[in-house]
């Protein structure tokens, strides 16, 4: 095997343009591995990390494209010819708007030209990423951080200042938010309506917003404040400024809450200014037991997010409920005993399936995130047991985009459960909508026909499970990616804990 | 507020822009790239800037410290008072003080041109009677030396201000500074590149006996001579005042013409006075457009909090800026040798590192940063037409405060100049000062050998931002 580095001076790209850019130019140039990154330190460390490190790549700086190829020595000029090819198809970044002026090339200079902007959406390296999320605090905008890798001593000093302007920094690693009805990063298309709600970071906002669009409930703003932002650290700086600017829209009516337990103080804190809100709150704190103080001063709280989105849909309109496949949706004959192998892109929607499976599906339990009964793997151990990975974790997305955009490793696991002879249930999760990859169910489909292939029909013997979380103004449509699904012989759910459920009543055989 | 329609800015990954587009959000996608070329630790520097230094209301108070500076600079009003010898106005000259160009630097370390200079400066003053005699006083610490800077003055290239040596008395009435600038010797064999001959003493015994106070008696007998009114209409005539100062040094001549005309009235030889003002001279108002700038500039020294640049200059051998918030420290590296077009028969072989404190004219927005004004100064600086010299200006634009509207660009829509350097800006965009320059040969006294335009190193822009952080972020 040989290395060729190749090096684009002063040419950014982002780095999901880039890292689909090596998985595509690999299969096509027939490369072992390719890899297109800046050459930034942290990203500098990633070719030292896997061998790709060069004397070219260590000159090289955060302006610079760099590509390392890595091939046999006959292949290697023509793998490295593919990647510059594609690099050269793809549109090249504007330098001039439609009227010829140039497209400013910071903050400031777009905030001097356009005084009128009021959001940022950063998703640059987290190096980069706090000094331009304090550009836009100090240019009077709120900012949609969905970039990760920033210190919690950085999103403090950052969120201080927001805070004392009264703007949101929602993240960093912040997923999702959909703001005066613009969608940021990932969210789906959900009618507008008097839900005003508050999220952590992603999947779980997600999942709340589709449900109530589907129980025909609309939103007025979803906020998102990144996982940490209740942590006594932080203290829930964008949490509470979001709820002041909840307080004072008048279109919003109610006010819905979601995240991870904070810390005590700031439960406290949260808890005692919505005391004095005048509007009806809601809340769900995922893996919490206990909402003794929220319920007496007359805070809904219920066990997972689709009867919490039941419950506050039902606070609109008293007949309110889903379509579809529940939990008690009947298992069919023929089901064998056997492990499930839950394979997640949401994190919040892994958490939720495996809080499920830790009260009601006995053995072994394992996952990459933390649950309460469940031993701690990482995405490379093999274990005998039942097992719930998020994908979207750090450990799989280094130098790979989130599994919502390119589910090719989620298919990939997808195809390992089905052949894999102890497996019962495949229970995967489907988050649609934008930012997400486009087709994610025709993926399904092809998964289960390349396990069929594999097991020698074996894998038809596994029931897959899935539940998608979108909306019918999604494109595609929430009900179309459902029929692709079921005529691929899935059973899909109305919802990710209805789907839980099943999988896990079903995994202990009919 | 749910009625007020998002308009984003977006860096990062374009694949979210989908949904702006769908939804019908305005948003501009910026042609982004790495701030501070990448640096993680400058742009932590520069991120603790912007996040410790805010007050209760989370207001920038770098912003609000640059600002005032900013409005400094537009209030300045710098008027010609006097022509006076150094050692009447400028505070602490005895008769062993010379004054020099730039950042602080030690006899051994100047360059050739710098040497020669003191060398004449100290025979101009009688001190010594061979440049022999001259080296040895200044290697025996017999004259004190400094920077200009340091005592309110400046002067171009070598800047030489020794105790005889007359010099502009300009003061900036809103604040009621003063500052100091000698007066232009004209072109040749001259001591600010570094010559140092009997005719260059001549012309500076001359300059002081016959000029200075025939100059001093006509700017006294009109009261002063306002010379922003001078350098904003000669912005509009095509100068920057640095390397083309045609309109403005004809305009201080007209300004001056009748009062000169009667000093001079029975002065023998007074005609060679009034050629020398009026004709002998294109760049004689550059040393005016330092003194002018040097007055405006230095009340805003000392300001807490502004990362604003207060002086640029050089000495030859170093490029040194200070920043209001952090006081008289220097920050300094090796001089960058100009972009330049040489005369012809020189080449970049004879060019001497960039020198002098002209480019105090840049920290107020003229010089380069005003380059789209002056076309006729494009081609000589190494830029290739207007579009060229405009867009010098638009990125100073990106590296500024503001706009100062009393010194209007007509050919750029009547934009102000881009005035008062935020050391931040430069850091964070990569985009250096421009500086129109002279090049001077390195020999000493063979004199001017081309132009063109030269930068500070980024260095010194990275460790002042450095030492800002440690100062106002920790």
């Amino acid at each position: 095997m040989k290395i060729k580095t190749i090096i684009m001076p002063n040419s950014y790209r982002d780095s999901v343009f880039l890292m689909k850019l090596s998985g595509q130019a690999k299969e096509r140039g027939g490369a072992e591995t390719v890899s297109a990154m800046m050459g930034t330190p942290r990203n500098k460390e990633l070719f030292e990390a896997s061998g790709l490190m060069t004397p070219e790549i260590r000159a090289a700086n955060a302006n610079d494209l760099v590509i390392a190829v890595r091939a046999d020595e006959d292949g290697l000029e023509a793998a490295a010819a593919a990647v510059v090819a594609m690099l050269e198809e793809a549109p090249a970044r504007k330098r001039e708007d439609a009227r010829g002026a140039s497209v400013p090339r910071t903050i400031d200079a777009a905030m001097a030209a356009d005084p009128g902007l009021n959001a940022a959406l950063i998703s640059v390296a987290g190096d980069y990423a706090r000094y331009e999320a304090a550009r836009a605090v100090a240019n009077n905008t709120d900012v949609m951080l969905y970039s990760d890798n920033i210190s919690i001593a950085d999103e403090l000093a950052l969120k201080t200042m927001a805070s004392r302007k009264k703007l949101l920094v929602m993240g960093p690693d912040c997923g999702t938010a959909i703001i005066n009805g613009t969608p940021l990063a990932f969210a789906n298309h959900v009618r507008p309506g008097p839900v005003g709600l508050i999220g952590a970071s992603g999947t779980g906002l997600q999942e709340v917003c589709c449900l109530l669009d589907r129980m025909d409930v609309g939103i007025s703003q979803a906020y998102g404040t990144g996982g940490r932002d209740l942590k006594d650290d932080i203290g829930g700086l964008t949490a509470l400024t979001a709820l002041e600017r909840l307080a004072a829209d008048a279109g919003t009516t109610i006010i819905a809450i979601l995240g991870k337990p904070p810390g005590e103080a700031t439960r406290a804190k949260i808890l005692e200014r919505c005391r004095g809100l005048g509007k009806k709150v809601f809340m769900h704190y995922m893996g919490a037991s206990n909402y003794d103080a929220e319920n007496k001063a007359g805070i809904g709280t219920a066990g997972n997010l689709t009867d919490f989105s039941i419950m506050v849909a039902r606070h609109v309109n008293a007949s309110a409920d889903l379509d579809g496949k529940k939990d008690d949706y009947p298992l069919h004959a023929g089901l064998k005993p056997g492990f499930v192998y839950g394979i997640f892109g949401g994190g919040t929607l892994c958490q939720e399936a495996a809080e499920i499976a830790a009260a009601r599906l006995p053995g072994d339990k394992f996952s990459n995130l933390k649950v309460g009964g469940f031993k701690h793997i990482t995405g490379k151990d093999r274990v005998e047991g039942h097992v719930f990975l998020d994908l979207g974790e750090d450990e799989f997305t280094v130098g790979r985009p989130h599994p919502m955009m390119a589910p090719e490793l989620k298919m990939e696991r997808l195809v390992d459960a089905l052949c894999n002879p102890k497996a019962a249930v495949a229970l995967i999760d489907m988050v649609i909508g934008y930012g997400s990859h486009p087709d994610q169910a025709n993926l399904v489909a092809r998964a289960l026909e390349k396990a069929d292939k594999q097991s020698g029909g074996a894998s038809r013997k596994k029931q897959v499970v899935a539940s998608v979380c979108g909306t019918k103004g999604d494109a595609p449509s929430r009900s179309d990616q459902v029929a692709i699904l079921e005529r691929a012989g899935v059973v899909v759910f109305a919802s990710n804990a209805y789907a839980a459920a099943w999988a896990v009543r079903a995994a202990q055989g009919a | 507020m749910s009625a007020e329609k998002l308009r984003v800015v977006a860096i990062g990954v374009e694949a979210f822009d989908q949904a702006l587009q769908d939804t019908g959000t305005p948003f501009v996608r910026l042609d982004w790239k790495p701030p501070a070329s990448g640096d993680t630790d400058l742009v932590g520097a520069l991120f603790e800037i912007d996040t410790a230094c805010i007050d209760e209301n989370g207001q920038s108070l770098v912003d609000k410290a640059n600002r005032a500076v900013f409005d400094r600079i537009l209030k300045g009003q710098p008027t010609l008072r006097r022509v006076l010898p150094a050692h009447q106005c400028i505070e602490g000259m005895t008769r062993t003080t010379i004054l020099h160009a730039g950042p602080p630097i030690e006899w051994r370390d100047m360059c050739g041109p710098m040497k020669g200079a003191f060398l004449g400066a100290i025979r101009y003053e009688g001190l010594a009677g061979t440049d022999e005699e001259a080296a040895e006083m200044m290697a025996s610490g017999k004259i004190t030396y400094g920077p200009n800077h340091a005592r309110n003055a400046v002067g171009p290239m070598t800047g030489m201000i020794s105790y005889s040596m007359p010099v502009f008395v300009v003061e900036n009435e809103t604040f009621g500074n003063k500052a100091y600038c000698t007066i232009n010797e004209g072109i040749g064999k001259v001591m600010r590149f570094g010559a140092n001959g009997p005719e260059v003493i001549e012309r500076l015994r001359w300059l002081e006996k016959e000029v200075a106070p025939t100059l001093d008696e006509a700017v006294r007998s009109m009261g002063g001579v306002n010379l922003k009114n001078i350098i904003a209409q000669s912005l509009a005539m095509g100068d920057e005042m640095h390397q083309r100062n045609v309109a403005a040094s004809l305009n201080f001549y007209k300004a001056i013409a009748g009062p000169l005309h009667d000093a001079l009235k029975g002065r023998e030889n007074g005609t060679k006075v009034a050629a020398f003002v009026g004709s002998g001279n294109e760049q004689f108002f550059l040393n005016l457009a330092m003194a002018a700038s040097k007055a405006i500039m230095d009340p805003c020294r000392d300001v807490p909090h502004s990362t604003v640049i207060t002086a640029m200059s050089r000495n030859g051998v170093n490029f040194g800026i200070t920043v209001s918030g952090l006081g008289q420290q220097w920050f300094q590296a090796p001089c960058l040798k100009p972009e330049a077009l040489y005369f012809p028969g020189f080449s970049e072989r004879d060019a001497n590192p960039d020198m002098g404190d002209s480019a105090i004219v840049e920290c107020i927005g003229i010089g380069g940063f005003a380059m789209g004004s002056a076309p006729a100064v494009v081609r000589f600086v190494g830029a290739g037409g207007l579009a060229d010299a405009q867009r010098y200006t638009n990125s100073m634009g990106e590296i500024t405060v503001g706009q100062n509207p009393a010194l209007a660009m007509p050919n750029m829509d009547f934009a102000g100049v881009p005035t008062a350097i935020d050391i931040r800006k430069v850091v964070a965009t990569g985009i250096l000062p421009v500086i129109n320059t002279g090049v001077a040969h390195r020999e000493p006294g063979i004199g001017q050998v081309g132009a063109g335009i030269v930068n500070p190193p980024m260095t010194i822009m990275e460790d002042a931002v450095r030492a800002f952080a440690e100062k106002y972020a920790k």
